[in-house]
Order: structure tokens, then sequence, then C-alpha cells
């Protein structure tokens, strides 16, 4: 590993630290495309949800011996991450002077990237929570688990899956 | 979702080149921070509360006759609640407790809908309910039924006239709510794993100690001091009054207490519902057609019936809240109204009605009307 270390680095062995790696380098591989998905579903610019879902494998690399469910808890660190972004964008920094994207992914790829995926035209008109409830089900989790993570009533989650889903669906007929 | 997962493909495949643990390896990360650190420290705390809370309740390496001898003391609360239940008027119909609910004041029906404060105990409700079913699903010295879902019709028709009985309590405003089962949870964790009820019972614990894990950390220094009060009152549960626990024979007159806790109940019994309905959906091959119908007859007609109940409790419109303190986080699912609806405008206080503005979105084919969606605010300027 490099100079840092999340934790005590002198109590880590190297084989110990390689295998940690290891660990990681797994979760990362099957979860980054699809934190990144995450965030566009929730209406992040493409560009800006691979810096953002960047971040977010960040801080669960630095955590990565105490976190014990790294896939929700990295979604929620992404999230939160988003919503403050969308928040100071709203009311106080104007667009311009948010920071420019780190080039993770190219502004014509995030393009072609919507132009692809019609989909996401189709759920663009829907309300944060309603994408925000969307984006957790496609990731697998039940309305039961996105309730506490949304802080929802879990009816409501199940309402709002509902319509979220017949929105999407009387734009498509 | 097929859509999701196409998208999940071209991201990866774009990705791939640029990203990676080197990426990560190569930055110095930011400082050390943020709350999601501290709810690693929570979540460790919360952990060890329910735990111990749990061995406090029952002494989990104990052998199963002992965990019976639990069971036995929960038998008396069943027949203090059939005493209560008794003095409620069983003509009175459904519609018309609900009905009765609507009519309440605005400020009680808020109170009922608060969420955090009956959260722990309602958990701690069902996980000592879950607990004794599980052993009561496959009783001792018999073999398991051949086809569990061959119960589930009988068990959903149950919990319809658990429903009728705890909107009773709703509705007369006094005395405990019928306890309602979490016996549909423990149904599905023995439909999920045919396993001996031994092992269904540490499941069931584990499952209940995962709900409170994968809470995200709501930052509040009360919690872990709710959960002890939920362990607390779980303990109260099972002693019985004999114990020095709750008097379940005596009425008592602790009217928004108990209603706030049978509403909560009632919430929880409809997301096991919704729970049976999914099951349903996503395993065709376990259950014959006809059986599989009449599950989702049966749990179509309880979620309607809970549906109604939570508009009952929800519709705000016209109401005068001007007078009212409470925090936007409670009013998640509220329906209100501005001068344009039929009933009027709902009157809030100063202090929240921009919250509440922001937070709310339209009700589709009701004009005026709105409905709080609070969780993932809303654009400004909406």
């Amino acid at each position: 590993m490099s100079t840092w270390s999340a934790e005590p680095s002198t109590a880590w062995s190297e084989s110990s630290v390689a295998a940690r790696d290891t660990e990681f380098s797994l979760f990362y591989e099957d979860e980054f495309a699809r934190l990144v998905a995450f965030l566009i579903v929730q209406g992040a610019a493409p560009c800006l949800a691979a810096d953002v879902a960047q971040e977010a494998m960040i801080a669960v690399y630095r955590e990565w011996d105490v976190v014990e469910w790294p896939k929700t808890w990295v979604r929620r660190v992404a999230q939160r991450q988003w919503w403050r972004m969308r928040e100071r964008a709203t009311q106080e920094i104007p667009y311009d002077d948010l920071p420019e994207a780190s080039g993770l992914l190219p502004p014509a790829e995030a393009e072609a990237i919507l132009t692809h995926h019609e989909f996401l035209t189709e759920i663009a008109a829907l309300s944060p929570q309603q994408r925000a409830v969307l984006a957790w089900t496609y990731d697998g989790y039940r309305p039961t688990e996105i309730a506490p993570l949304l802080n929802m009533n879990p009816a409501t989650v199940r309402t709002t899956l509902r319509d979220a889903r017949a929105a999407i669906q009387s734009r498509r007929t | 979702m097929i859509e999701y997962e196409a998208l999940t493909a071209t991201l990866s495949a774009r990705l791939r080149a640029r990203v990676g643990l080197a990426a990560i390896l190569g930055d110095r990360p930011p400082p050390a921070s943020d709350s999601d650190v501290e709810h690693v420290a929570l979540v460790t705390n919360l952990r060890e509360s329910l735990t111990s809370g749990l061995a406090a309740i029952f002494d989990t390496h104990s052998d199963i006759s002992a965990l019976r001898g639990s069971l036995a003391r929960e038998t008396k609360i069943d027949r203090g609640l059939t005493a209560i239940l008794a003095t409620a008027k069983p003509e009175t119909s459904l519609d018309e407790h609900v009905v009765a609910l609507r009519g309440a004041a605005p400020r009680q029906r808020l109170e009922l809908r608060k969420g955090d404060v009956a959260y722990a105990v309602r958990n701690a409700c069902q996980m000592l309910v879950t607990l004794t079913e599980v052993l009561d699903f496959v009783p001792i010295g018999r073999s398991a039924p051949a086809n569990p879902l061959d119960l589930l019709p009988d068990i959903l028709t149950q919990q319809q006239s658990r429903i009728a009985d705890a909107t009773a309590s709703l509705a007369a405003a006094s005395g405990e709510p019928r306890r309602l089962t979490a016996f549909t949870k423990s149904l599905l964790e023995a439909l999920r794993s045919r396993t001996p009820p031994e092992q269904n019972l540490e499941d069931a614990v584990d499952v209940r100690i995962r709900a409170y894990e994968e809470r995200p950390g709501r930052e509040t220094p009360e919690e872990p001091f709710t959960l002890r009060s939920s362990s607390r009152f779980s303990q109260s549960i099972v002693a019985g009054a004999g114990g020095g626990g709750v008097n379940f024979t005596k009425k008592t007159r602790l009217p928004e207490d108990h209603l706030r806790r049978a509403s909560e109940l009632v919430q929880a019994v409809a997301d096991e519902v919704g729970d049976v309905c999914d099951e349903l959906h996503s395993s065709p091959a376990r259950a014959p057609r006809e059986l599989r119908e009449r599950c989702h007859v049966a749990a179509s007609q309880l979620s309607g019936t809970l549906e109604k109940l939570w508009e009952a409790l929800s519709d705000f419109q016209g109401a005068d809240l001007s007078g009212v303190t409470i925090g936007l986080d409670h009013l998640d699912g509220v329906r209100w109204s501005d001068g344009t609806a039929p009933a009027g405008a709902t009157a809030w206080p100063s202090a929240l009605r921009k919250q509440v503005e922001r937070h709310s979105a339209a009700v589709d084919g009701m004009p005026g009307a709105f409905e709080v969606r609070f969780g993932v605010p809303l654009p400004a300027g909406r």
C-alpha cells in the first residue's frame, strides 16, 4: 500500500494489506459502474456521477476494515454527497461555480450515454424522491429496506414506486 | 430494470480503463471526517444494545424448553388482550372505525403518525413475536408441514381480523391496542429456508439485528437510549402483569401513546403483507395456482383495508395545524391543501410552512392538494 492507511498501519502485515486491497478491488469492480448508474438515475450528470462515485469509493476504501455492509454504505455516502451538491447548486452557488468534472468520463462520452439510453429521458420527469426509490430498487433493495435509507415510511416507498412505474409506463404508451 | 442493467454495462465498459484501485491509491484521500464514520460507531453501539437486550429477554444459549417457558408467559398476555377486546363493540364495522378516526382531532392524528419514537418499540415487539411464533410454527415433537404455503391463506385471514381489532382500539381512543403479530414474517423465513426451528430462531434474531444495522445513521444521540427503552418495554411484556410488567387486563388512560403504537403496528403488518405479495410474485413455482390466487385475494383485501386506514391518518386538507409543534420528518405522507382546494387551505405554523411547501408534491387529480414527501427535497422553484 502507499504511504497512508485506514487504520494503524503498523498492525498490518504486507500480506494482509494485499489481501485487503484484493478484496476491495473485487468490490470496486463489481460496484463502481453500478454506483455511477445509481447516481445518474437520481439525476446526476454522468460526468459528475463518476466523480461522486469515485469519492465515495475512496471513502469506503478508507473505512474498509470497519464497514460491514459496504454496498449500502457506499451508496449512502454517494447519495448524500450528490444531494449536498444539488442543494448547493439550487440554493447558493451559481452553476458555473461548481467544480469542474475531473475527466473520469469525458463530456462527449457522457453525452453519448444520455443519448443511447432512452429510459433516462423517461425518468427525467419523475420527482427526485421517485428517482431515488427507483435507483435503490434497481440495485436490488426491497421497499422495507429502502424506507429507513430514505427516511420514508415503507408504505410510502411502495406508493412512490408504483407511481414512478406508472409514470414511466404512461410515457411509453 | 433491463435498461438499468444496460446502462451499467455501458458505464462499466467506458470507465474500466480510467478507474480502479490504482486511481484511488494514487491520491491521498480526503481527511478523516464525516458522520458516516460516526455511524459505524453508532451501529456497533446499537448491535451491542440489542444483543444485550435480547439476552435479557431470552437466554439465547438455553435450550428450546426454556424458551417455551417464556411462551407460557406470553399466553397470559393473550388472555389479557382478549379481555380488553371483549370491551369493544363487535357489531361496529371496520369502515365505521375508520370514519371515527377521520373525525379525531388533527393534533391527535398528527401525534399518531410520529414514527421515530414508536420505531424501536415496534421492532422490539416484532422481534419478540417473531421469536415466539417461529417456535410455534413448527411445534416441538411434531414434524413440519409438507408445504408451509398451505397455511398462508388462513394466516392472512387471521391478520385481517387482527387489523379490525387494532382499528377498534384506535377508534376507541383508550385501552391497550391488540398486539398484532408478525406471523407472516416468520412464515416467510420458513419458506425461504426449510430449516429446523432452532435455525429459524437464529435467522429471526439475525434479521432483527440487521434491520437496525442497515438503518442509516440518523445522527441523533437519543437513538441508543430509545433502543434501551425498547428493550425495557420488551422485558415488561415478557414479565407480564404478575412479574412487574404491564397489566394488560386493566384499562389505562394513555390514549395517545397507545394509539400511536397501534398505528405503527398496523403499518408493520402492512409491510409484512407487502412482503408476502412480493414473495408470491417472485416464486411462481412454489405453490399451486389456485392457492396463489387465494393468497393474492386475501393479501389484496388486507392491503386495501390498511391503505384506507393510513389515508384516514394522513388527510389534513383544510385542517388548522397552526398551533402544532412537530418537525418536518414526522409529516412524510401527510396530505394538505392550499386555498384553491374545496376543503380550504391547511393552516401551518409560520416556521413550518415554507419547509412543507418545499418538500411537497401535487396530488394527481386533486386540485389544490399536496403530499409531503420528505427525504428527497424537491428542486427550488418547483
